[in-house]
């Protein structure tokens, strides 16, 4: 049965070593289920001045005020305006925030073996928080700690 | 001698004495008539002639003219004038030969006196001159003399011959072509080289170029047409295009042509002096200094028009001038005096016709009256001598008239009976097989007619079922909307079950959201997770399966749907076809039944009738039986009626006869009531059958044969 | 041997201290009543007790010690007098040393024999070491909190928890309250869920339900946010001991009068007012409050009054620092300011201008620096503070007659009165406890001045600045001088008063304040986040922060 299989599949695998795939405008990103609490539908921010262009604003989520940026603007991608968008709720010890991102793909495994953390390619995203490639049959996953793009420096525009 | 009648002979006589002295004195006279009217034809030659002198006195003075233009002569210019002068100073009545002779001999001063001329070129010309010269004295004199020479054809030759030599002067070897727009400006220019006696078939040989640059101007230029070349004229009577020709010996160098007629000016583009002649249509030239000194007016403004190139002058008051221009041209001195030689030479002639018309007009009328006259009195004294005679003979013949007129009505009378007669028994015989066949006929219809009865009311039953069937196929038709109604319920059906699956839609995608999540959760509770994240990643599946099979019923509804639309559509109009089908047939039926009803009453009025019809048939019947004996009866009298009215004609012919010989004697054979006799004659031969049936006994057979005529009258009446 | 780290030990210490302080403060410098005498020893008993079933017997036998002072006093055997009472607040001190590092599961080790010492010493009678002991204090405060500030950074995140759970002393009543309205609506629950069954929302008794339920819900918030609230009487209590403390130091004599302890103020506040508070009294009577000659000479009593007050309005408290000293120095703040460059000239400034300008970082015109104050960086932090609350800090001062200090602090930073209002097409809140007043702006002339729109209020010029144009919402570059309904709202901002001009004001509403992620901490004027009625999350502006400048872009 596949279901036991798959449980003792599972029974070797580690937390570490699950990552939530989402996609960016068709490219694949990968980031650790540690790090994330969360995901819902995309839903409309209410914007708050003297934030980066990237800076959304925020949403009512059961009660608790969070922030969400789109990152795809921080990556300076395109924006597919077909694709409804997913938030992902990023959780670090400061704070929750939100990324919007194209969509979700799967929840995977990727082994250490599997990623290769000298890639050749190209990425336009600074390397504070680029962990490594994993490579998953056809598809390179890029993986990336979201906490590092989360930063207050990051996201206003003013500061006293 | 036989053939005129007394009357007539009479009538002649006198008519003939009338005629005679009348004849005697035309006989004696008819010289004299027969002279004057070949004095008439040669009048009439001599005034061809004479204006063909004139012609050759135009020629000849322009010949001078051409002649003494090519040098520039001022004593021979003012021997013209003074010539012309003398010329309008001639009296056309009273002029002389000797004034005609002086003419002549300062023609051919001049002639002897151009000077500068060159012989070389003009040997023909002045051959041809000379012959012309004498051409015309011989002409002149014969006018006076009353003798003619020569053909007018040779004159004719010999003016087309000089002509042509002029032509050749005139083209000179080299010469310029100007082309001039209608506003007097110039746009082309070009030398050409011909050579002597060159004959300019048309413009295209000269100037080729100017041909394409004429052709290509009618873009540039509008309004600038190319002329049409004549042989060797540059002539043009429609267009109203303009050429330049510059003559490098001929001091002329622009052709203008306004409205159809062709004016020429001259102007020096050199800056000399501007030259005094003109040429006209046919190249001649004209002293233009006679021209000016008669119409300096008209030709002014022309000149000045073209001397300053464009000015305000109308089109209208070129063309008046140049007309008056056209006009004047023709009035040359020496023509003048032709012309006016002409009138002279003409006066003469009409009055000699008019003689001659007059009296031969009073001899006529005379005659005439005189043969009038004497027909009348022949007439009379005719009468008077025969009249009582003739009106004894009349009476005789009146009533020998009468008698052959009532014979003859007996005889035509009794004819026709028999004819009558035989043709009502032909008529009778016919009847009956008519009657016959009538009746065979009405049999025949009545069988018609029952079967006829048969079929209607077969139609009519038929028809009947036919509603039946058509009020079935109605109902048929509204159990199909019936049907209709159910798959627009179904339609909503399907609308609403799509509904659904967008909302399983929805679903589907918060599950997949919710597998993430359960994912994350089960990641984040570590160890104690695993089962958690085996249950996550089968919803996910369940979602995506859901999804898919969701994706599946929306593509099957609306394949579905649009199949059930489509049906549904097609339904409608089905229905629709067939009730409006079916309204249309109940028409249909109801006429049919309607007329089938009635042909069924017709049928039966037919049937009454023809059982008439056969009733009276059989009267009839039996009434041509009965006709028919006396039919019979009656052709045996008519016979006896006949034989007896020929005995009757014969004796009155031997009467009539007697009567003619006498009037024969009275009247003549031309007399009117010969007629008579003549026709009689045709009709004898085919009468004289008849003739032999008749015996004595005439009066009671005919009355006999009035009673039969009058029963069968009424007998046939009654029929 | 091994201690086990009992969390609910904490409350333990806490209540202890709490009931040895009062105690304490209540005491007076002459004599200590039997009562009070009883009262420690039962404290020191019960707190003897728990600690060694806590495993804490060093600090079973610091209290043990302390028990037997108090046999002493009750004796007779010690003569009380003033020396006793501060070592009785040295005392105590280090036991609040010793929880705050129990808190962090460490083990100070209590001096019991420096507790014997100092019997010893009161049964002799001699009082010298009490100077020493106060000079050691405030180093060893300092040290303490220096090692406290050290401690506070080197705390590894092993744990995604908070810091380490913090305690609050509520009134059992307000929870039976709450359990009793929780009960209510319950039932109510219940009752509406009866209609839905029977498909029945239609009935009028459906509506007459939720009405009541509108009221059951309002009464469970309000009742849930002063679970929250504290009474100010320990802060004061608290204040009354500094003070006593600082005139001691500072050799000025002092009368302390405490009002309105009862206001309940939100325990978060309470909590960070305290230290400003205590700033701004130690300013007090050490600058403000003379000498006793001087005091005399000038025909002041001879005692300084220092007055804290406390008053609940609205949805405000209002405290009053209220000092009969010599007032604050115009001339000198300005030569100050003028000096630091803070202000170009010495016209057309405000009596209020001036006063604000000791809030400036760096600012002090002490001429020497005290060991309590001089050192100038206390007043910028206290109105950092202050303004952190949605307070307000405003100074008067007369000259020669006195100073006060005026906070005015919401009561609670859970909800607040807000005022909704739209600028372009967003709206925004601006708690009402910033608000001065609003006004109608086409009741009045707009002119144009060097420095920009102003209008006059009441004879008093006060500059329009747009809200759009602060929030960089909007691009148009020429103000207006004509409006339509715009409205103005006027604030406090330095002493000096400016109105800015929004589109609509839409409600004003009681508002939750959700906070905002760290990541949004330091973005100058928006102080919380907050749900409005319709579930949208809204921006709570801080306008004062916003207005008073200060903000540049990154």
């Amino acid at each position: 049965m596949s279901e036991n299989n798959a449980q003792a599949q599972l029974s070797q695998d580690d937390i570490n070593n699950r990552y939530l795939v989402f996609e960016i405008n068709s490219e694949l990103f990968g980031v650790s289920l540690l790090d994330i609490k969360e995901v819902i539908k995309n839903t409309p921010c209410k914007p708050v001045p003297y934030m980066k262009d990237y800076f959304l604003g925020i949403i009512n989520l059961r009660g608790r005020i969070i922030s969400v940026i789109d990152l795809r603007l921080k990556f300076n991608k395109e924006i597919n305006k077909e694709k409804q968008g997913f938030i992902i709720i990023v959780e670090t010890e400061e704070t929750q925030v939100g990324v919007l991102v194209d969509d979700i793909v799967n929840v995977q495994n990727i082994y250490k073996d599997e990623i290769d953390t000298n890639p050749h390619l190209e990425l336009d995203f600074s390397k504070q928080f680029f962990l490594g490639v994993g490579k998953k049959g056809e598809n390179l996953i890029n993986l990336i700690d979201l906490s590092k793009c989360i930063t207050k420096e990051d996201m206003r525009t003013i500061s006293k | 001698m036989k053939i005129f009648g007394l009357r007539s002979k009479l009538v002649m006589a006198f008519f003939l004495a009338a005629i005679l002295p009348f004849s005697l004195l035309g006989y004696f006279n008819f010289d004299l008539f027969k002279d004057l009217f070949n004095k008439n034809e040669k009048l009439n030659t001599k005034a061809q002639h004479l204006s063909a002198a004139n012609n050759i006195q135009n020629i000849l003075g322009e010949s001078f003219q051409v002649i003494t233009k090519l040098e520039y002569n001022e004593k021979i210019k003012s021997n013209l004038a003074s010539l012309s002068k003398t010329i309008e100073k001639i009296d056309i009545d009273s002029i002389s030969e000797n004034q005609l002779k002086e003419i002549r001999k300062k023609l051919v001063n001049k002639f002897e006196q151009s000077e500068n001329v060159d012989r070389d070129k003009l040997p023909e010309v002045i051959k041809n001159l000379t012959q012309l010269d004498n051409i015309s004295s011989i002409i002149l004199n014969d006018y006076f003399l009353g003798e003619s020479k020569g053909p007018l054809k040779e004159i004719k030759n010999i003016s087309k011959n000089i002509d042509d030599e002029l032509q050749k002067i005139i083209l000179s070897e080299e010469f310029n072509v100007y082309a001039i727009s209608k506003t007097g400006r110039i746009f082309y220019s070009s030398q050409k080289r011909l050579d002597l006696g060159q004959k300019i078939q048309s413009l295209k040989e000269i100037t080729p170029s100017l041909y394409e640059a004429f052709k290509s101007s009618k873009k540039a230029l509008p309004g600038v047409r190319f002329s049409k070349w004549g042989k060797h004229h540059f002539h043009e009577q429609k267009n109203t295009s303009y050429l330049i020709l510059k003559y490098p010996n001929l001091p002329f160098s622009l052709f203008l042509e306004v409205n159809g007629s062709m004016i020429y000016d001259s102007i020096n583009f050199d800056n000399k002096q501007s030259e005094n002649f003109l040429l006209d249509s046919q190249m001649r030239l004209i002293s233009k200094s006679y021209l000016n000194d008669i119409t300096h007016s008209s030709l002014a403004p022309l000149t000045s028009f073209i001397k300053d190139g464009e000015q305000n002058l109308s089109e209208e008051s070129l063309v008046t001038n140049i007309a008056n221009l056209t006009v004047l041209r023709k009035v040359s001195p020496i023509k003048f005096l032709n012309e006016k030689l002409f009138l002279v030479s003409e006066n003469r002639y009409d009055k000699v016709t008019l003689l001659i018309k007059k009296y031969r007009d009073q001899i006529i009328i005379s005659g005439i009256i005189l043969m009038v006259v004497s027909c009348l009195f022949g007439f009379f004294i005719g009468k008077v001598l025969s009249s009582p005679v003739l009106s004894f003979v009349k009476g005789l013949r009146k009533s020998t008239g009468q008698f052959k007129n009532i014979s003859g009505e007996i005889e035509h009378a009794s004819q026709k009976l028999s004819e009558s007669t035989t043709e009502q028994g032909a008529a009778i015989e016919s009847t009956v097989t008519n009657l016959d066949e009538m009746t065979a006929m009405l049999t025949q219809t009545e069988v018609n007619v029952r079967q006829t009865i048969d079929m209607t009311t077969l139609s009519r039953e038929q028809s009947a079922e036919a509603t039946y069937a058509l009020d079935a196929m109605l109902e048929a038709m509204e159990e199909i909307e019936g049907s209709n109604i159910k798959l627009a319920e179904i339609e909503n059906l399907m609308d609403k079950i799509h509904e659904k699956t967008e909302v399983i839609n929805e679903i589907v995608a918060e599950t997949r959201l919710l597998s993430f999540n359960a994912s994350i959760e089960a990641a984040r509770a570590g160890s104690h997770g695993k089962g958690f994240a085996v249950v996550a990643e089968e919803i996910g599946k369940l979602a995506s399966m859901s999804g898919k099979a969701a994706e599946e019923i929306t593509n099957l509804i609306e394949s579905s749907t649009g199949q059930v639309k489509q049906v549904v559509s097609l339904n409608k109009d089905k229905v629709s076809q067939g009730k409006d089908t079916s309204k249309d047939c109940e028409l249909v039926f109801k006429h049919l039944n309607n007329s089938l009803l009635n042909i069924s009453k017709a049928i039966d009025k037919i049937n009454m009738a023809s059982m008439e019809q056969s009733t009276g048939i059989q009267h009839t019947n039996k009434a041509m039986v009965e006709m028919e004996s006396i039919t019979q009866q009656n052709s045996d009298n008519a016979g006896l009626l006949a034989s007896k009215a020929g005995i009757l004609n014969t004796e009155s012919e031997t009467f009539n006869k007697v009567i003619e010989e006498l009037n024969l004697f009275l009247d003549g054979a031309s007399g009117g009531f010969s007629k008579l006799s003549l026709f009689r004659k045709r009709n004898k031969v085919e009468k004289k059958a008849l003739y032999e049936k008749v015996d004595t006994s005439y009066d009671s057979e005919s009355k006999n044969i009035e009673k039969t005529v009058d029963r069968d009258d009424d007998k046939w009446n009654a029929s | 041997m091994t201690i086990e780290f009992d969390d609910d030990f904490l409350p333990e210490i806490d209540e202890n201290v709490e009931g040895f302080e009062t105690v304490f403060l209540e005491l007076s410098d002459k004599s200590i009543s039997e009562d009070e005498i009883n009262k420690l020893a039962f404290y020191a008993h019960n707190f003897k007790g728990s600690s060694q079933i806590a495993g804490l017997n060093e600090l079973a036998k610091y209290l043990h010690e302390f028990e037997n002072i108090l046999v002493d006093l009750k004796s007779g055997s010690i003569v009380w007098n003033s020396s006793i009472k501060l070592f009785f607040f040295q005392w105590v001190d280090k036991i609040k040393d010793f929880g705050k590092a129990y808190a962090k599961k460490e083990l100070m080790p209590l001096d019991v024999d420096w507790v014997q010492s100092h019997h010893q010493s009161f049964k002799q009678g001699t009082v010298s070491d009490v100077a020493e002991v106060k000079n050691e204090e405030p180093e060893t405060k300092s040290e303490v909190l220096k090692k406290e500030e050290l401690d506070q950074k080197d705390i590894p995140k092993s744990e995604k928890t908070h810091s380490s759970p913090e305690f609050i002393r509520t009134n059992l009543e307000k929870l039976d309250n709450l359990f009793n309205y929780v009960g209510e609506l319950v039932i109510n629950q219940s009752i509406l869920n009866n209609y839905k069954e029977q498909n029945n929302l239609n009935d009028k008794r459906v509506f007459e339900t939720i009405e009541y339920l509108n009221k059951i819900v309002h009464d469970i918030s309000t009742s849930t946010l002063s679970l929250r609230m504290i009474p100010v009487k320990k802060l004061f209590q608290k204040i009354k001991r500094i003070a006593s403390d600082v005139s001691g130091t500072a050799n000025k004599q002092l009368k302390i009068v405490l009002k309105g302890d009862e206001v309940e103020l939100d325990k978060t506040i309470v909590d960070k007012i305290t230290d400003p508070i205590i700033h701004i009294i130690k300013n007090a009577i050490d600058h403000g409050i003379e000498d006793s000659e001087l005091r005399v000479s000038n025909g002041k009593p001879r005692e300084g009054t220092l007055i804290v007050k406390a008053i609940q309005k609205e949805s405000v408290a209002e405290i009053y620092i209220e000092d009969d000293g010599g007032g604050l120095n115009r001339e000198r703040i300005l030569e100050k300011a003028l000096e630091k460059g803070i202000i170009k000239s010495e016209d057309e400034v405000t009596d209020d201008q001036v006063w604000n300008f000791i809030f400036h970082p760096g600012f002090s015109t002490a001429s020497q620096v005290t060991e309590i104050s001089g050192r100038g960086v206390g007043m910028d932090v206290v109105k950092k503070v202050i303004e952190g609350l949605q307070g307000n800090i405003i100074i008067t001062s007369d000259p020669g007659k006195g100073t006060v200090f005026k906070l005015v602090i919401p009561l609670s930073l859970s909800i607040i009165n807000g005022m909704i209002v739209r600028v372009h097409d967003e709206n925004f809140i601006i708690p009402v406890s910033q608000l001065v007043e609003t006004l109608e702006l086409k009741n009045f002339n707009i002119e144009k001045t060097g420095k920009g729109r102003v209008l006059n209020l009441r004879g008093g010029l006060i500059p329009v600045i747009s809200l759009s144009k602060i929030l960089n919402k909007n691009k148009e570059t020429v103000e207006k001088m004509v409006f339509d309904n715009e409205k103005a709202l006027v604030v406090q901002v330095d002493g000096e008063r400016i109105s800015f001009v929004v589109d609509e004001i839409i409600e004003q509403q009681q508002i939750v304040v959700k906070k905002f992620g760290k990541e949004m901490e330091e973005v100058p004027g928006l102080s919380g986040g907050a749900i409005l009625s319709d579930g949208e999350p809204g921006i709570i502006l801080n306008i004062q922060e916003i207005l008073a400048g200060g903000v540049r872009h990154v």
